[in-house]
């Protein structure tokens, strides 16, 4: 069941506009919305808690609409990007802050529950600004979490923390929200974030969404160039199918000829994406049925981070990234020669 | 010219500005002495020092009531449109010779006039002259003090505290008592003070509306007048003590730091 689903919205906010925009987030599901600053983000979550009217379109919570009600009906849990906890109020009072509006069961119960799962037993006296950005976080949960919402917004609630600690606090802020089965929007622009987090992802430019799906679909199957490349550097190719039987195409680009897994029309011009980290560099043969295999030439080595981006010429320009253990055991140095392997389900299509 | 020589010329100019500030003052405070004491026994004395002291603290009460809640109007742009001549209205007591306001203040609440008709007739004494008439004039000219701090320090605190707010169900009204009015203290408080120093200064509107009941400023006026500076200077040095030590009082004991790092 969707706990979340927005209808054709539109939105106007000063010279920006969220047009017809649909979205659902299934129960219990995190859906990261993904986008560069400026895509309109924040702006959405502001219209889905009821901060900003929207024009047309409709809202439903639990399959009730929301549309129209005002943001502290609406049942929404908000988390901004500065955590915004009352700062002239104890961590005690900034978590119960919310009980004084809402009718909850077991209050006392709750709130001790609370405080023993995030920890903050200590803390429960202190003023939000002794308190470290990770403490912050846990009681902008818990007292988010106190009134039982039924579906929490997050707007980049991790862009002030450096990112070697984003990481861990991604994935705790991953676990909260599954331990409390809590259906959530996360918004980032960090896609390293989006694929730790989200089950789902919504790709979002310019108000409008790009493409919507699993994760991992996402990132495999881009719908377009503009996404591809959101995740990062990438080899795109164009090229058109001279051959397509059995669900297999092959492609001509640039004279090579490469496998893939799909159908279209002989002579469809299509966009071709190969991921870097599923282009591998060997010195044989392996199965050459299930490969795309090429005879090549190592023409640029660069460093990046965890992983050595090597450039190497098949006929034309292939990007692979290969792990520093493995680049060090080849020996691999510019104007070696070697072989590309890459399956032809890693092989991508979209007719241009 | 270096760092150093350009810091070395801008302190002296604000060494300056602080001889300039405190030279006249300190020599006022030598008036205060034995001598001078007869002066500020005199009951006529007493009592316009107290007429000041009281009549402006109550016309930043008053302000405070009425200002805050346009600051937080003001703060929001709920204006919309006339946002910009609504905020150029609350200021313009700024931009006019006291006097001035002391003359448009007389065509409204004069004996004759619309509002001093009425008071009149409903009261049975008019306006002018009265206490009522200086609150009226010192409000006038000190209120756009309140607005102004209050406005700054609301828009200063975050929206974003406003807008979890909503989302744990607060209305509007306890949003304001929870969070707005308690983050805003300090700005508050200090619109209050300036507001209410602003009110004790004033002269030029109140010596207009009301030469009687004597306020400090104005007794301090006929005195120069009347007597000699001497006289004078004694109640003005008096009402710089009262004045000082009631603002310094407040401000260091009423804010309130403790969540502040």
């Amino acid at each position: 069941m969707e706990a979340l689903i927005l209808e054709d919205i539109n939105v106007k906010i000063g010279d920006f506009r969220i047009e017809n925009f649909s979205l659902s987030v299934e129960e219990g599901e995190i859906l990261v919305v993904l986008g560069d600053n400026g895509a309109g983000k924040t702006k959405l979550l502001e219209a889905i808690a009821g901060f900003e009217k929207i024009e047309s379109g409709k809202i439903y919570l639990q399959g009730m609409e929301i549309t129209d009600l005002p943001p502290s009906k609406r049942g929404i849990g908000f988390i901004s990007e500065t955590l915004a906890l009352f700062p002239h109020m104890s961590v005690r009072k900034n978590i119960l802050y919310g009980t004084k509006y809402n009718k909850i069961n077991c209050m006392e119960e709750k709130f001790f529950e609370l405080v023993k799962i995030f920890g903050l037993e200590n803390l429960l006296d202190r003023f939000p600004s002794t308190l470290s950005t990770g403490e912050k976080q846990k009681v902008a949960f818990a007292r988010t979490l106190i009134v039982d919402p039924q579906i929490v917004l997050l707007d980049e609630p991790t862009s002030s923390i450096s990112i070697r600690e984003r990481e861990r606090i991604d994935t705790e802020i991953r676990t909260i929200l599954k331990k409390f089965h809590k259906s959530s929007i996360f918004v980032t622009h960090d896609e390293n974030e989006a694929f730790a987090i989200g089950d789902s992802m919504a790709i979002m430019d310019g108000g409008k969404i790009l493409q919507t799906g699993k994760v991992d679909d996402i990132f495999y199957h881009p719908s377009s160039e503009k996404i591809a490349t959101f995740f990062g550097e990438t080899n795109i190719f164009e090229g058109y199918i001279i051959e397509n039987f059995n669900d297999e195409a092959i492609i001509d680009l640039s004279g090579i000829k490469i496998r893939a897994i799909g159908n279209f029309k002989v002579g469809t011009h299509v966009k071709i994406f190969i991921r870097p980290e599923n282009v591998i560099l060997t010195n044989k043969i392996h199965d050459v049925i299930q490969q795309n295999v090429f005879h090549a030439k190592v023409l640029k080595i660069l460093p990046r981070g965890l992983f050595m981006k090597v450039s190497a010429d098949i006929g034309i320009t292939i990007v692979s990234f290969l792990t520093r253990p493995l680049f060090e055991e080849m020996n691999l140095i510019e104007g070696m020669e070697l072989y590309i392997e890459f399956k032809k389900t890693s092989v991508h299509l979209i007719p241009d | 010219m270096s760092g150093r020589t350009f810091y070395i010329f801008f302190f002296i100019m604000a060494i300056l500005i602080m001889i300039f500030i405190l030279v006249p003052l300190l020599r006022l405070i030598f008036f205060i002495n034995p001598q001078t004491a007869s002066v500020i026994a005199e009951k006529s004395v007493i009592i316009s020092i107290w007429n000041s002291i009281s009549l402006s603290f109550l016309t930043a009460v008053i302000a405070f009531i009425f200002g805050v809640p346009m600051a937080f109007l003001l703060s929001k742009k709920k204006f919309g449109k006339v946002q910009t001549p609504v905020e150029t209205i609350v200021d313009l007591p700024l931009s006019i010779p006291h006097t001035v306001v002391g003359i448009a203040l007389l065509f409204i609440i004069g004996r004759k006039e619309m509002i001093g008709t009425l008071f009149y007739n409903i009261f049975g004494f008019q306006m002018t002259g009265t206490r009522l008439a200086i609150v009226i004039a010192m409000l006038f000219v000190s209120l756009p003090y309140t607005i102004d701090s209050a406005k700054e320090g609301f828009k200063k605190i975050d929206p974003s505290l406003e807008k979890v707010a909503m989302t744990l169900g607060a209305p509007v009204s306890s949003i304001f008592r929870t969070i707005y009015l308690p983050l805003n203290k300090s700005a508050i408080l200090s619109g209050f003070l300036l507001t209410w120093a602003r009110a004790i200064s004033e002269f030029g509107a109140v010596v207009i509306l009301a030469y009687y009941p004597l306020t400090a400023p104005v007794k301090i006026y006929q005195a120069f007048n009347e007597y000699n500076l001497s006289t004078s200077g004694a109640i003005a040095a008096y009402l710089l003590v009262i004045s000082l030590g009631i603002f310094l009082t407040f401000r260091f004991v009423a804010v309130d730091r403790k969540w502040k790092r």
